[in-house]
């Protein structure tokens, strides 16, 4: 490797470092379109959901560029005396491999604020045919972001710094009838945080292995068949055969349910180390 | 740092200096190409410009015109082709009445392309395609019939502008990529073969460019730069070598294979074009320039003759065949010549023009290269086996014995053999040489679906998990075609 090349690599690694921190917490990023969900949690709070991917950044030469995510979780409690934004992700690109720039409230993990800088994964693809509906797709990467944590919400302490973050996850799609398929996902997070904690001088290190994970079961409820007929003639015979094909385009599905939930096994940030949550709800996504 | 985690800094990288790639193309290509594709100016004679022979006849102008001839004889057999299919007046009338021309666009030329079409595809054609599709009658099984013969109209009207054409094959070529080109309701190689004419029409105007230029006939500046040959490396090798000196980096032959790979490669600035000194050394080979032409003449005979369809692999035994037994020889011509979209032709061609080395045998051979890449795809899916499931076909037609894949692209095959020949001529163990295609593959495809992922969502397709996977296909694809290059030449 010659001098010329190293330090371009270093350059670009430190670069990368501290300007790609982030998140992986956004719930199913292969999974674009609308969503709404209503559903109750361990910790007490009934929430209201909802997501939707919007087409925003320009193209050079017109056009725009789709992937941008909003989300937001509008909680309450059984009296209806403490209603408000619970949770909340806007990100200017969601894309599975990469995301950049976005802001995130979380108060299950301790976060009334975050920055998210950026992040990219890498997908390998451990089961499935471009023609099926079944596979299990795995995502490693790292992202990083800008946290402010606070005893109120649940942190351990107030506290802010900047994260860096490995993860590794899994998705899986499986359809248990023709249009009752069973979705699910799996994350396990390492984060190092650096920043100011509590009362402690000076800048510290804490960190936190997070496990999130989901599991639910959609009824698809779209008009159009789950699959259509390839016609093609056999070159030997002569005779016409069909293939079946996927038709991708947006679909409505019924949440039937989905339950989602996380577990802090190690470490620092939240006092909520364990959460169960169950929704259901409506979605228009591909 | 892991190589997953690399693979993800090289396509952030590659993702920022695509724009630059393209923007350093777009003066040369945009004012060029702006000039030659004007509407043309025929009114009744046929809707390309004829090239009429010159009074006098100088060396080389009888074999000039006879190209001329036959370009001219087959532009009028596909204007009949798709004359045949075209829309009644009545619906004609009420297609262009229901449509805002204006606002489409349709007919102009574009001003930039970048290498994987993305941001023309959205910018140009998705708004066409938008208006063409949703708006096209459907019918009881959900497809839309009409839409290639409006296709057909659309471009009639431009007056078969260079923009017209261009755009309406790539619409056809990006449905085949996403696979709903059946929902036209035609056979998917039927369906193709639409796509296969707008473009070949295309290539016909520029072959016959090329031949009035090369003759002094034309004195309009090139289309593209004509520096081929002199140009410097493109800056997207820098990234792919940082990849790969990362990812392969120990034991050090794997980073030996990875460089020599890139070397091979020798992706240039301002240019299309891979295999830079490969596709220079072709050149002085007539026989592998002949070669590339008598097999586009054999595919032609294959899909006129269905029962040479249900031969299999009987793509690559002819192939293999005609380059007398020599496997290396069989995949360095595809490879070489039978190109994305008629870069050979297009670029290769004002190269050699500017050096005034432009032979009718190699333009022959670059126009048989550029439509053997899409006549290949056609004859894939005619002489494709059903899979065991109910999705998958079986391709192999232009695979070897023992070897089939359930992936149409056949190219990535021919490529990577390629690439995988060279390595072991340079030395390098097969082992290395089979990692290297792979790791460039997985740089490729992490790039490429990320920029793929705008276009699909156009187009209504699921832009994502499926992505993945294709992605990963190919990725085998490209090592499967690597570990045969290496092996035949080894």
């Amino acid at each position: 490797m010659s001098p010329k090349t190293i330090h371009s690599f270093a350059f670009v690694s430190a670069l990368l470092c501290f300007a790609l921190p982030t998140t992986a917490s956004a719930d199913e990023p292969l999974h674009e379109g609308f969503m709404v969900r209503a559903g109750t949690g361990t910790q007490g709070r009934h929430r209201l959901e909802s997501s939707v991917d919007i087409n925003l950044l320009p193209l050079p030469g017109g056009g725009r560029l789709n992937g941008t995510h909003i989300a937001l979780s509008l909680g309450t409690d059984n009296a209806f005396d403490s209603v408000g934004l619970d949770r909340a992700y806007v990100a200017l690109l969601r894309w599975p491999h990469m995301r950049l720039l976005g802001v995130k409230r979380n108060l299950d993990e301790g976060l009334p604020l975050g920055v998210e800088l950026g992040g990219l994964s890498m997908p390998l693809a451990l089961v499935g045919k471009k023609e099926s509906r079944n596979w299990i797709i795995a995502h490693i990467g790292f992202d990083g972001n800008f946290n402010w944590y606070r005893e109120r919400f649940t942190a351990v302490e107030d506290a802010m710094g900047l994260g860096l973050s490995l993860h590794a996850r899994l998705d899986e799609q499986v359809d248990i009838f023709e249009r009752l398929s069973l979705r699910a996902w799996q994350k396990a997070c390492y984060s190092a945080i650096f920043g100011l904690f509590g009362d402690t001088p000076g800048l510290g290190v804490r960190q936190q292995v997070m496990l999130h994970g989901a599991l639910g079961l959609y009824l698809d409820i779209t008009r159009e068949p789950l699959y259509r007929l390839i016609p093609r003639t056999d070159p030997v015979t002569g005779e016409v055969t069909y293939r079946k094909s996927v038709n991708q385009g947006p679909r409505w599905r019924w949440m039937i349910v989905n339950a989602s939930g996380h577990w802090q096994p190690l470490g620092y940030v939240t006092g909520r180390d364990k959460l169960l949550f169950l929704t259901t709800g409506i979605e228009r996504r591909f | 740092m892991s190589t997953c985690k690399l693979i993800a800094l090289t396509l952030l990288f590659a993702l920022a200096a695509i724009p630059g790639v393209a923007s350093a193309q777009a003066p040369s290509r945009a004012g060029n190409l702006t000039a030659s594709t004007q509407p043309l100016p025929h009114k009744d004679g046929g809707p390309i410009t004829k090239i009429e022979t010159p009074s006098e006849s100088e060396p080389g102008e009888d074999r000039w015109s006879e190209l001329v001839d036959e370009f001219n004889a087959r532009e009028q057999t596909i204007l009949d082709t798709l004359s045949d299919a075209r829309l009644s007046k009545a619906q004609r009338i009420a297609l262009l009445d229901r449509l805002d021309l204006d606002r489409l666009d349709f007919c102009q030329d574009f001003e930039t392309m970048d290498s994987l079409g993305t941001t023309l595809f959205i910018s140009t054609a998705v708004p066409t395609w938008k208006a063409l599709w949703y708006t096209s009658k459907e019918n009881e099984q959900g497809n839309r019939p009409l839409f290639i013969p409006e296709l057909i109209t659309l471009v009639e009207h431009c007056n078969y502008s260079r923009g017209s054409l261009y755009r309406a094959a790539f619409l056809l070529e990006y449905m085949y990529w996403n696979r709903m080109i059946d929902r036209t309701g035609m056979e998917v190689a039927d369906a193709l073969k639409y796509r296969d004419h707008f473009y070949e029409l295309e290539f016909l105007e520029i072959a016959r460019d090329k031949i009035a230029w090369a003759r002094g006939l034309d004195h309009s500046p090139p289309r593209t730069p004509g520096n081929f040959f002199e140009a410097p490396e493109m800056s997207l090798a820098f990234f792919l070598k940082l990849f790969g000196n990362v990812t392969t980096s120990f034991p050090p032959r794997r980073r030996r294979a990875y460089m020599a790979m890139i070397e091979t490669i020798n992706l240039r600035k301002g240019s299309q074009l891979m295999f830079g000194h490969d596709i220079a050394k072709i050149l002085e080979h007539p026989e592998d320039l002949e070669l590339m032409s008598r097999y586009y003449t054999y595919l032609i005979k294959v899909e006129q003759q269905r029962k040479l369809q249900g031969i299999e692999h009987g793509g690559w035994h002819t192939l293999v065949k005609m380059a007398g037994g020599d496997r290396a020889r069989a995949v360095r011509v595809i490879t070489l010549l039978a190109s994305l979209r008629g870069w050979v032709l297009e670029e290769l061609s004002d190269a050699l023009i500017v050096k005034n080395k432009l032979t009718p045998e190699m333009l022959r051979a670059f126009y048989s290269g550029a439509n053997t890449y899409f006549i290949m795809h056609r004859i894939n899916e005619r002489s494709a086996r059903n899979g065991d499931d109910p999705y998958t076909l079986r391709y192999h037609f232009f695979h070897p014995p023992n070897f089939e894949s359930t992936d149409w692209k056949a190219y990535h095959w021919y490529a990577n053999a390629h690439l995988g020949c060279r390595l072991a001529q340079k030395g390098m163990d097969r082992r290395s040489a089979t990692l290297a295609t792979r790791r460039l593959a997985q740089a490729y495809e992490a790039l490429t679906l990320n920029l793929a992922i705008p276009t699909k969502r156009a187009m209504g397709e699921e832009p994502r998990a499926r992505a993945i996977i294709e992605g990963w296909e190919d990725v085998d694809m490209n090592a499967a075609g690597g570990n045969y290059g290496w092996k035949i030449c080894n």
